[in-house]
């Protein structure tokens, strides 16, 4: 399989976000259609073989915290698109697409350690009110895989805003 | 950019139009229009050469040096 063009790998990957961008879309509205009437109004849908139901306290803290993640995701598949646009068209060394990958960078940093406030919090909270949040599994975690990854996307980003300046430079060299 | 390009004045003190200039030089005209419109980042020598040859000029009759604003603040 040849890597631009059509029938190629960056075509594939390009619409795979896509189908994961209207994934998310939908889970985020299934969860608001459904998901907290039948968590609020008790017995109202048992949801129990989609998933664990977190203690009714934290419904919403919940809800929150899953569309900040759709959010995050949605901004980083957005930002991964445009970088693919350009990869299809022949042209990524763009200084544009430096921006897109700081911005990637960014999203999973502030996502990253609002996990992990929230984990912190849900198990202080436990600490606190105890039984009535038995459902509750907090814990301080930290991802270091996470973290590695995101040092890794930050020097390569500062490495390609380099480059894309150079190019640009070469390009207006006459 | 402190450089500014005056290839305008220099094909205006020799009667001659920037197309006939890129012909002579072999260097496309969205190039040259580049470099006249002072959006250039650089010159190479052989453009260089070529620009001096066909004009008959110095390169400092096609390059002037001039302060930024900003610097000229800076230096008040």
């Amino acid at each position: 399989m040849k890597a631009l063009g059509k029938n190629s790998i960056t075509v594939a990957i390009d619409a795979g976000l896509g189908v994961l961008s209207w994934a998310l879309w939908i889970a985020l509205a299934l969860l608001f259609l459904f998901g907290i009437p039948a968590l609020i109004v008790d017995q109202f849908y048992d949801l129990s073989w989609v998933a664990k139901a977190p203690p009714p306290a934290l419904v919403w803290p919940f809800a929150i915290m899953f569309a900040i993640f759709v959010l995050a995701a949605q901004t980083v598949i957005s930002r991964l698109r445009k970088i693919f646009t350009t990869l299809i068209a022949g042209d990524p060394f763009v200084p544009e697409n430096a921006v897109h990958m700081r911005t990637i960078w960014i999203v999973l940093v502030v996502f990253e350690v609002l996990n992990m406030g929230f984990s912190s919090g849900a198990l202080m909270a436990q600490k606190w009110f105890g039984g009535a949040l038995a459902g509750l599994k907090g814990e301080f975690h930290i991802n270091w895989s996470l973290w590695m990854a995101v040092i890794v996307l930050i020097v390569l980003t500062e490495i390609f805003r380099e480059g894309a300046k150079l190019r640009q430079e070469q390009k207006l060299t006459i | 950019m402190a450089i500014r390009v005056t290839l305008d004045r220099v094909l205006l003190d020799r009667h001659m139009s920037l197309t006939e200039l890129c012909d002579r030089v072999g260097v496309t005209m969205a190039n040259l229009s580049i470099l006249k419109t002072g959006k250039a980042k650089a010159v190479r020598f052989s453009t260089l050469e070529a620009l001096c040859r066909e004009l008959k000029c110095q390169p400092g009759e096609l390059l002037m040096f001039e302060e930024d604003i900003e610097e000229k603040d800076a230096a008040e």
